[in-house]
């Protein structure tokens, strides 16, 4: 056997191959997507190689987009600059405010009082690589473990919910998006927080649910926030409905939503420890 | 051409993959190189065995750090290697117009195998999705598999001889 295996090095190296991806497929359906020891240790690996490429690319990328769009990045600079004038005004009445929660913080911590939400800490990360070979919705970023990062966080960006991390290492973590078939999230209206849905299917990029209460009447536009219960904290911007329809067979009340975030143009996110 | 160099081409694709996320317009899927590269490669040379193991390497690699399921992309390339071998015995591999329906076959098997074994691992994804992913990305690989079937037929061609009347003088 040794004899042929030395004779036949590229099938014997190709059938090994077979065998660690086999195993490792066995694994991965076992922890639902979550790696082990050998899987993470590569991916920090790999990790380490990518980093420095995506993040050449991207300062390319960033500089090139700059020159052919100057004129939408001036138009969002004039917009930036009134949004930081009413942001500064904002912040004169904020600091009032800030005084009374120091006095409110102090009173909290006399009487013994424990908040039952307590504050989250944010990582920022830049998208590393995405799944663009294939249909579904997974990117890598380059942080992991090594800032707090763990199997299950949220992740968010600039305008709302991006998804949650399935897999995380030294350097790396995987997220899968809300438009990912294997994602569900569970949202309520912004303008009536007691009407509850969950959406768990996708169609067509966007996402399709339906709500608990049938009865209720939905307006095109409608703006939806996560609820809370389940895997994603609360008050999250999932995105918006675009069409809403009774469906006789399931008598349900389904809903189909546009997300918040262009999940294509992703390029930074931040996770919510 | 030899092991060492398919899987040197094949890592630099790897690279390039991802610089393309950040390049490519948002709308559109990103073209798989190492699979155009593999398919072509096990098309147009004789031994097939050194690109079916740089399509199970790179797969490997590329599942582990991207896919949600480790071994369906690995598996889905090895399949549409293997059905370069198969087509090679039915299309002549050394017309260049050949490289067209490589590509197309290559990617319809790999697309197909894939979305088998995320429905028999995961059971999510529909096959329409699939197909309307296959359509945008075909075009790219078309593009992608004419220009490596060049370069990759560059080096099988025997040069012709410039110094027949050496012999005569």
């Amino acid at each position: 056997m040794m004899r042929w295996i030395r004779e036949h090095k590229l099938i014997s190296s190709l059938l090994l191959v077979i065998i660690v991806t086999f195993s490792l497929l066995v694994t991965s359906i076992a922890s639902a997507g979550s790696g082990n020891l050998v899987t993470r240790g590569i991916n920090s690996v790999v990790s380490f190689f990518v980093k420095p490429v995506a993040n050449v690319g991207g300062t390319v990328s960033d500089n090139v987009n700059g020159i052919f769009s100057y004129r939408s990045i001036m138009a969002e600079n004039n917009k930036l600059k009134e949004e930081n004038a009413k942001l500064k005004k904002q912040v004169v009445n904020l600091t009032l405010a800030d005084n009374q929660l120091k006095e409110l913080q102090e009173l909290s911590k006399a009487l013994n009082y424990t908040a039952e939400t307590p504050e989250r800490e944010i990582v920022s990360a830049d998208v590393v690589a995405m799944s663009g070979t294939d249909w579904t919705n997974i990117f890598t970023i380059n942080c992991g473990t090594e800032k707090g990062i763990k199997t299950g966080d949220a992740v968010i960006a600039g305008e709302g919910l991006v998804g949650r991390i399935i897999d995380a290492g030294k350097g790396w973590a995987k997220v899968v998006t809300l438009v990912d078939q294997n994602s569900s999230v569970s949202f309520k209206l912004k303008g009536n927080l007691e009407m509850i849905g969950i959406a768990n299917e996708v169609e067509d990029g966007k996402m399709k649910g339906f709500m608990l209460d049938s009865s209720i009447k939905l307006e095109n536009g409608e703006q939806l926030i996560t609820s809370g219960m389940g895997m994603f904290p609360s008050g999250i911007d999932v995105g918006t409905i675009t069409k809403s329809k009774y469906d006789k067979d399931s008598h349900l009340l389904t809903v189909l939503i546009k997300p918040a975030v262009d999940f294509k143009s992703l390029q930074k996110v931040s996770v919510i420890l | 051409m030899k092991l060492s160099k398919i899987l040197l081409i094949s890592l630099g694709f790897f690279f390039l993959q991802i610089l393309m996320g950040k390049f490519l317009p948002s709308a559109m899927p990103i073209p798989n190189l190492i699979l155009c590269f593999v398919i072509v490669g096990a098309f147009v040379e004789d031994d097939p065995w050194a690109w079916v193991l740089a399509a199970g390497i790179f797969g490997l690699i590329r599942d582990l750090f991207i896919s949600m399921n480790v071994g369906l992309g690995t598996g889905a390339l090895i399949a549409a290697v293997a059905s370069m071998l198969l087509l090679k015995k039915f299309i002549n591999s050394e017309h260049m117009l050949s490289s067209i329906v490589c590509a197309i076959v290559g990617s319809f098997v790999y697309i197909f195998t894939f979305w088998l074994l995320s429905k028999a691992v995961m059971g999510a994804y529909g096959i329409s999705d699939v197909m309307k992913f296959f359509v945008l990305q075909v075009w790219m690989h078309i593009v992608l598999a004419f220009g490596i079937y060049y370069f990759l037929s560059r080096n099988r061609i025997i040069q012709r001889r410039n110094d027949r009347y050496r012999y005569y003088r």
